[in-house]
């Protein structure tokens, strides 16, 4: 160990350690995309209330796989002051994502009703939703120090043009499953070596 | 390569002075560790630091002795949890030690 230690690279290594090596978040994040595969796929407009109904569910899971497997393994911290105001700075984030987001909606169904909506084949509004979870990404990137969230903010920005683009040639949507397989596949495989990494301590001589 | 008279007058005073009780590489782990959280638990310093719980535990005790941490102990589900964290002065103590230390560090000669 240095002398000097970098303060910020262990904080960041410690909150990655505690937060997002056990790969719970990239399961979530995945599951979250259900009601909009459900809604692309079938159409059915009640697929919004799976939008409630999943978190309902993955938040409690989550807590207690948390407070089951992952506590014991690699323990509890409180948040230093630099993470508390970068949680304060993503909750601002948030809003402004989902007033973001309404806005899109909003463009949507006005675009939709004009003639010249189309960039290279496919509708713009495709294009923006793809460039604002770029953006979405790379901000909660940088505030939750997670880079493999630009990864997932990519591939969902890829590939949902690309449906629009199939979906207008064929009928077809065949890579709309993609980024939830992406993300949980990734947390499963991040949870098996938290796992293996990470075993229950021996404790032993605890005074 | 030996010191000049020049340079042991510059740095063996700050050496002398260097917080001891700190100057362990298992202690020193340890207030890293606690600096950037408002506080963890055993299990975490374990984790990170790799120390024994035997070991863990007796620099703990020698950290709270010197006020550089608080230790607190409660149960949740009867099962024991200890909370430990830096007081204003270790982190004082800390921020000290390795303004000292890089300031050695930087000024030796290559």
């Amino acid at each position: 160990m240095e002398m000097a230690p970098d303060l910020k690279k262990v904080e960041i290594s410690t909150f990655r350690l505690i937060f997002l090596s056990d790969g719970l978040i990239d399961i979530c994040l995945g599951l979250f995309l259900i009601p909009y595969i459900v809604w692309i796929y079938s159409g059915w407009p009640g697929s919004i209330i799976l939008t409630g109904i999943i978190p309902l569910v993955t938040y409690p899971t989550l807590v207690l796989v948390k407070k089951k497997v992952v506590e014991p393994r690699v323990g509890m911290i409180k948040p230093g002051s630099r993470r508390r105001k970068k949680n304060k700075l993503l909750v601002l984030a948030t809003a402004v994502t989902v007033v973001a987001t309404v806005g899109l909606v909003i463009f949507t169904s006005l675009a939709a009703r004009t003639a010249n909506h189309m960039v290279l084949g496919i509708p713009l509004v495709f294009w923006l939703f793809g460039l604002g979870t770029v953006l979405a990404a790379l901000v909660v990137a940088w505030l939750v120090d997670w880079p493999r969230v630009i990864a997932y903010g990519f591939i969902v920005a890829v590939t949902i043009p690309m449906d629009a683009m199939y979906f207008l040639r064929t009928g077809r949507i065949p890579l709309t499953t993609i980024p939830m397989m992406v993300m949980v596949g990734m947390g499963i495989y991040l949870l098996i070596r938290f796992l293996k990494h990470h075993p229950k301590p021996n404790m032993t001589g605890l005074a | 390569m030996s010191l000049t008279s020049e340079e042991r007058k510059t740095f063996l005073p700050i050496l002398e002075n260097i917080d001891r009780v700190i100057h362990s590489p298992a202690r020193l782990m340890i207030l890293t560790f606690l600096y950037v959280v408002e506080e963890g638990d055993m299990v975490y310093l374990l984790n990170q630091t790799g120390l024994t719980w035997g070991n863990l535990s007796a620099n703990v005790h020698k950290l709270k002795d010197a006020g550089y941490v608080e230790v607190n102990k409660s149960f949740v589900n009867e099962r024991p949890q200890t909370w430990v964290s830096m007081t204003e002065k270790g982190r004082q103590a800390f921020r000290d030690y390795r303004r000292k230390m890089k300031g050695v560090l930087d000024e030796l000669p290559d």
